[in-house]
């Protein structure tokens, strides 16, 4: 558990969906709190949009650590299980991947 | 799906939901956004569309040609058989073009990035050349189509840069581009879209001043200007003049809103050895120290067009933002502060598609100039009628031949203010129309003793009921507004309704926020008001032509 590098991918996730915002209508935009469920019940984003937001942050880490951290190839409901996603359980399992 | 909103059909043989998304974030509720069942390209171009609908057909060259699937294999393939594949899909095209209102084309793309060896562009088995091949034949075969605007999709992937291309999205959702792509493609569409309704710029209002030329013209002088010669920054403004008058030349109107002096600027303009635009070329000008946003509300005024078709040129910040806050409507784009991306800069701005391009277009310059002498004897005359009359004015009224089709497109697309039901009949639609043996679509020449104002006025009539002629259409170009044109296309409207042996002539209004002026004429013609927006007439009286103009309509048609 690395809280600093915690709020570092939570603030990389929420320029990621800064920037998927800046394309959607206004009634579709997603919050960005540490809260918002991102995934699972509740998940603000559909099929498509889980697509466009780990196409979006695999390049943002990529950018942003010079690191290739593949995420597409996870099957990210078996990491989870059936719980939520929220933008601070995400950015907790990203910064353990990091580590890694 | 709300009354002013156009419906567009995303047609597709990829995911082009993003897209969907991103065209709707930029469009508002301009367009209904609808999307066709994925892969069901040709099925969906067949099917017959509702009046009114736009849609975009976005596909993938691979998709459209299995030859062109095989060859970017690395397999041999005859290309005659891929053109006879991309000939298919320009059939299934024209089909749609039948029944769509619009249909927006992007051209073909596949990654320049990936490679096919030495030969990838040679001319008989190179994939890149090849693509370009296809391209240019589609092009070919919808060329004679003015419902189909291809689309310049190279322009998106590369504005886009080398993160165009998603390979990972492509796996995961089957969408091929990035949104940055799709931004790039809905600002051109919607560009496109508007041009096509007729919203499309139709004065652009330039200043002097390290504008039109380098310096001031106050200070330096006009022959110390930096205008052409062996010198960039002279050069640049020269070529920016001569993309200005290529516009002007397409029937986009130039005016001038400069703070100087006039006696000084006016030499300048006509004395400089390296300016391409000349006095004559300018419709308007307001050279003086007045406030620069009510000029050119006067100039506007003067010339009858609307605020939303003005593009306002300078490269004073302060100017603009004076003008944008004061005149909302005008379109002000934040000019480069760079002189020298001036040219570039103006091309790449929307809205200055001039589309097909019809005889009026190219003189048109040179009608509001006559226009002005109009307005200069009016000033002279002292009873409206006197002046109507020295005009002598001639208007020639006839069913509409295919020699006027395009221009008579060009007025159902681009009239606003004169428009009785501001309808935009696509190419075809008009087609059938004028075919149908219950309709009869007429124009209207107007010229006078000051010249020839062309093709103005169109008039559409609906024949289908036993005892009731419709006015379905009533177009007049602004050129000729308020000079007893309107009372004139009444006249033959009761003429028409007459030698068809109805009793009823009725005229259905209906308001959009620009076609108050016809409302007012309908109002003050005489013509008794039924409902709000319903007017009618017994034709067993008479709607007399005014005197003041000749009227000749040819005999076949009488």
């Amino acid at each position: 558990m690395n809280p600093s590098e915690n709020l570092r991918m939570e603030q990389l996730i929420r320029n990621v969906l800064d920037g998927m915002n800046a394309f959607l209508p206004a009634a579709e935009r997603i919050p960005t709190d540490p809260s918002t469920i991102l995934m699972g019940d509740g998940g603000h984003l559909d099929s498509l949009g889980i697509a466009n937001f780990i196409v979006s942050l695999e390049e943002a880490l990529e950018q942003g650590s010079g690191r290739s951290i593949p995420l597409s190839d996870q099957d990210l409901s078996d990491i989870f299980g059936a719980n939520s996603v929220t933008i601070r359980s995400f950015a907790e399992y990203l910064s353990h991947r990091l580590q890694r | 799906m709300d009354g002013n909103s156009i419906e567009l059909l995303l047609v597709s043989d990829h995911n082009l939901s993003n897209f969907a998304s991103v065209f709707k974030g930029f469009a508002g509720g301009r367009f209904t956004v609808m999307m066709a069942p994925l892969d069901q390209v040709v099925p969906t171009l067949h099917q017959a569309h509702p009046l009114g609908r736009h849609a975009m057909v976005w596909t993938m060259p691979e998709r459209v040609s299995s030859g062109f699937q095989q060859a970017r294999a690395f397999g041999t393939v005859e290309a005659q058989l891929v053109l006879e594949e991309v000939d298919r899909f320009a059939d299934s095209i024209r089909t749609a073009a039948t029944s769509l209102h619009t249909i927006y084309l992007p051209l073909w793309q596949i990654d320049p990035a990936e490679r096919y060896g030495n030969h990838e562009l040679h001319a008989d088995h190179g994939v890149h050349a090849l693509l370009m091949r296809m391209n240019l034949r589609l092009c070919e075969r919808v060329s004679d189509l003015s419902n189909v605007h291809v689309m310049h999709g190279q322009r998106w992937t590369q504005k886009a840069g080398p993160g165009a291309w998603s390979q990972r999205l492509w796996f995961m959702t089957k969408t091929p581009f990035s949104n940055d792509v799709y931004q790039a493609a809905a600002k051109d569409l919607l560009a496109l879209a508007d041009a096509a309704r007729g919203h499309r710029v139709k004065l652009i209002v330039l200043d002097l001043d390290d504008t039109l030329w380098g310096g001031i013209v106050g200070d330096d002088g006009w022959e110390n200007l930096r205008l052409g010669g062996h010198d960039a920054l002279g050069e640049s403004f020269v070529t920016f003049q001569r993309t200005l008058r290529s516009l002007k030349d397409r029937g986009i109107l130039l005016a001038i809103a400069s703070k100087n002096d006039h006696r000084v600027a006016l030499e300048a303009i006509n004395n400089h050895p390296e300016m391409v635009l000349k006095e004559g070329d300018f419709v308007a000008m307001r050279i003086n120290w007045q406030d620069k946003a009510g000029n050119i509300a006067e100039m506007v005024n003067e010339l009858n067009i609307g605020l939303s078709s003005v593009l306002f040129v300078d490269d004073n910040p302060v100017e603009r933002a004076r003008v944008k806050a004061f005149l909302p409507d005008v379109m002000v784009p934040d000019w480069p502060a760079n002189k020298l991306l001036y040219d570039q800069f103006i091309r790449t701005l929307p809205g200055l598609d001039t589309g097909v391009l019809s005889a009026e277009d190219t003189i048109r310059t040179r009608l509001y100039a006559e226009e002005r002498a109009r307005e200069r004897s009016k000033s002279d005359t002292s009873d409206v009628n006197t002046w109507m009359r020295s005009l002598e004015m001639r208007v020639e009224a006839g069913p509409v031949s295919e020699a006027d089709h395009v221009r008579v497109h060009q007025l159902f697309g681009k009239t606003n203010q004169f428009n009785l039901t501001t309808r935009r009949l696509s190419d075809t639609e008009l087609r059938t129309l004028r075919a149908h043996p219950d309709h009869a679509v007429w124009s209207f020449r107007v010229s006078d003793r000051f010249g020839d104002a062309g093709l103005t006025g169109v008039l559409g009539m609906d024949l289908s009921h036993p005892h009731v002629a419709v006015i379905s259409d009533m177009i007049l170009s602004c050129r000729v507004m308020g000079r007893m044109v309107e009372e004139t296309i009444l006249h033959v409207a009761h003429g028409i309704a007459k030698n068809a042996g109805r009793s009823t002539l009725v005229v259905n209004y209906q308001p959009t926020p620009k076609n108050r002026p016809i409302l007012e004429f309908l109002e003050r013609s005489g013509l008794e008001r039924s409902s709000e927006h319903q007017f009618t007439w017994d034709v067993a009286k008479d709607l007399p032509c005014p005197d003041t103009l000749h009227l000749m309509i040819p005999h076949t048609t009488r």
